[in-house]
């Protein structure tokens, strides 16, 4: 639970400091007789830990800033991506048996191209100065974000299902007359909606770290974010470190705290099984061989 | 009833792969859609792939072919991804036998350490380490990766060190957990009870026993490693292979980048899963559940 603590430590911080102006040093310092002392951006010093930006504005309240936008961002494509890889993969898991290899082969070049492959081949054209409206734009970034993910993730709860259906106490219920509809009400959900927490957190983690790499590739996704903070400073890691570091740091904090939740959510979910009963157990043992997905896969 | 499958699956996949290679061009920059560029692209793909000899590419205004060149990218590539990889088994392999032999509170805070270290972006490490290129060649000149080359040049140290510290961690987050679980099993106590040491019941049995359910997790492991590549090569300014799909980007070569990638991930898990199910039936396990190939 110190993943929650950090995370609301960093929201709250971040609408907090919305409109706060307090933090902002003058641009330049002049010394006597007008002669220029010193320019932004200032290295970090005591007054401001992590270096200013170029407008002398300091680097942490900037990307603090930045948090909400960003995980909010990451947010949305998460639950995007969840409601509808979870449509197509109920379907995929319940309906497809003889025909599972043909689904298997499309959604296989998923399995060794990377996202961000994708994501850049298809934001690179409106990289630069396209005449599009921003909002257009903003919603080509995140359609194109969710859907690159679809089919990895409906695989991956198609084949939990499907794994889930295999399991013993599925076939006397079958022979009593069950329908598909009744298996998936009645047995596969209540294992399927813990498992689904875990999957929207680590998408969330995926988004970020997705997020960030195209921020590298300079695909800015036009909200005022971290990742504009990156991608704006990407050319200065040479000459002022500290203004691409301070924000990656943010966003460290950002990604540790989603991982501090996900070992959280996956310690709930393990606790039970200590009292033996036996519904819980299955689900325990289906969830460990997930335990290490790791997080940073795109 | 399976080469049909493995041909139908090959079809499939071929079919993706130019599709996906052509979507780019679906859009305009100004955001219509253009149905007939596609078709046209789709067509000069196809075409590409007959006349594979005459294939090219275009670096500003010099036009190169892409064969013979593009092995030697490939070639390039296959050595920082398999070294990688060797390089973080072993290291993920001696430190989790390190600290297994150590006393319980440092193996606790050395796993903290690592899933606090999992977390960090693997942009830090790379950023990290191109400022300590920089760094060197400032204290001793000797430039290790030029950052403003312009022509492709295989160097290998700090691309491998990046790409190593990402599956190194995870390798030894894995291993741990599963080395742990084995501890817990029977044999172990009985292996224990004959007067075995530690270490010798490490290496001897945990270990053999637990490297096969490793391999699973290669196939995640590649791919994560291929978008790290990306960035890394985009970040050190190496003209890889990766870059070949990025900097250079039409879809010809995007296609046939893809199709050696595809070509090569599935030979290779395809040969990993055969050798890991023959070694299971020979030792009368029976694996079920996912099985992708």
């Amino acid at each position: 639970m110190i993943g929650l603590v950090i995370l609301s430590c960093l929201l709250i911080s971040s609408f907090a400091l919305t409109n706060v102006t307090a933090f902002k040093s003058d641009p330049t310092v002049y010394g006597p007789r007008k002669a220029i002392l010193y320019t932004a951006p200032y290295p970090p010093s005591a007054h401001h830990w992590f270096g200013t930006d170029d407008a002398g504005e300091d680097m942490l309240v900037s990307s603090l800033r930045g948090v909400k936008e960003t995980i909010g961002y990451a947010l949305a494509i998460a639950i995007c991506r969840l409601l509808i890889s979870t449509i197509f993969g109920v379907l995929y898991g319940l309906y497809a048996k003889k025909s599972r290899w043909l689904f298997q082969a499309f959604f296989r070049p998923f399995r060794f191209i990377p996202a961000v492959l994708l994501a850049v081949i298809i934001l690179t054209p409106f990289k630069y100065e396209s005449p599009l409206p921003e909002s257009t734009l903003f919603w080509i970034h995140f359609i194109t974000l969710v859907l690159i993910a679809l089919p990895v993730l409906t695989e991956v709860i198609g084949e939990e299902l499907h794994y889930q259906l295999q399991q013993e106490y599925i076939i006397p219920s079958k022979m009593m007359g069950a329908s598909r509809f009744h298996l998936l009400r009645k047995h596969l959900w209540p294992y399927f909606t813990p498992r689904l927490k875990i999957h929207f957190i680590q998408q969330v983690t995926q988004a970020l770290i997705l997020m960030l790499h195209l921020s590298i590739f300079l695909i800015a996704l036009q909200i005022a974010d971290l990742t504009r903070d990156i991608s704006n400073n990407y050319t200065k890691l040479m000459t002022t470190t500290w203004e691409i570091y301070t924000p990656v740091l943010v966003f460290f904090l950002c990604f540790y705290s989603f991982h501090l939740l996900v070992k959280g959510v996956e310690q709930i979910l393990a606790a039970p099984s200590s009292q033996q009963s036996r519904k819980t157990e299955i689900s325990t043992t289906a969830s460990s061989q997930h335990d290490f997905t790791p997080l940073h896969s795109q | 009833m399976r080469v049909i499958k493995l041909v139908v699956v090959f079809c499939i996949t071929f079919c993706l792969i130019v599709l996906i290679s052509a979507a780019p061009s679906l859009f305009t920059t100004t955001g219509e859609f253009d149905f007939n560029r596609f078709f046209g692209i789709i067509q000069r793909i196809l075409y590409t792939f007959i006349h594979w000899q005459d294939a090219t590419f275009i670096v500003g205004t010099n036009e190169f072919t892409i064969y013979p060149d593009i092995f030697e990218h490939y070639e390039y590539m296959m050595i920082l991804l398999i070294s990688a990889i060797a390089c973080a088994l072993a290291l993920a392999m001696l430190l989790v036998f390190f600290v297994l032999l150590m006393p319980q509170f440092i193996r606790k805070t050395i796993a903290t350490l690592f899933s606090l270290l999992n977390s960090i972006p693997d942009v830090f490490f790379i950023f990290s380490l191109q400022l300590i290129v920089i760094w060197i060649y400032k204290q001793t000149g000797v430039l290790f990766i030029d950052p403003l080359a312009t022509t492709f040049d295989p160097v290998y140290l700090f691309p491998i060190l990046a790409l190593t510290i990402f599956p190194a961690i995870f390798l030894f987050q894995l291993t741990l957990h599963s080395f742990s679980e084995e501890l817990t099993k029977p044999y172990v106590e009985f292996a224990q009870g004959k007067g075995l040491s530690h270490f010798y019941i490490l290496l001897h049995h945990v270990f053999r026993n637990t490297l096969l359910s490793l391999f699973q997790s290669f196939k995640q492991l590649f791919w994560f490693m291929l978008g790290n590549l990306l960035v890394i090569e985009y970040i050190f300014n190496i003209q890889g292979f990766m870059s070949f799909f990025q900097t250079y980007y039409s879809p010809e070569l995007f296609s046939i980048c893809l199709l050696m990638l595809f070509l090569t991930f599935f030979f290779f898990f395809y040969l990993m899963e055969g050798l890991v199910a023959s070694y299971n039936k020979k030792r009368g396990i029976v694996t079920k559940g996912a099985d992708y190939y």
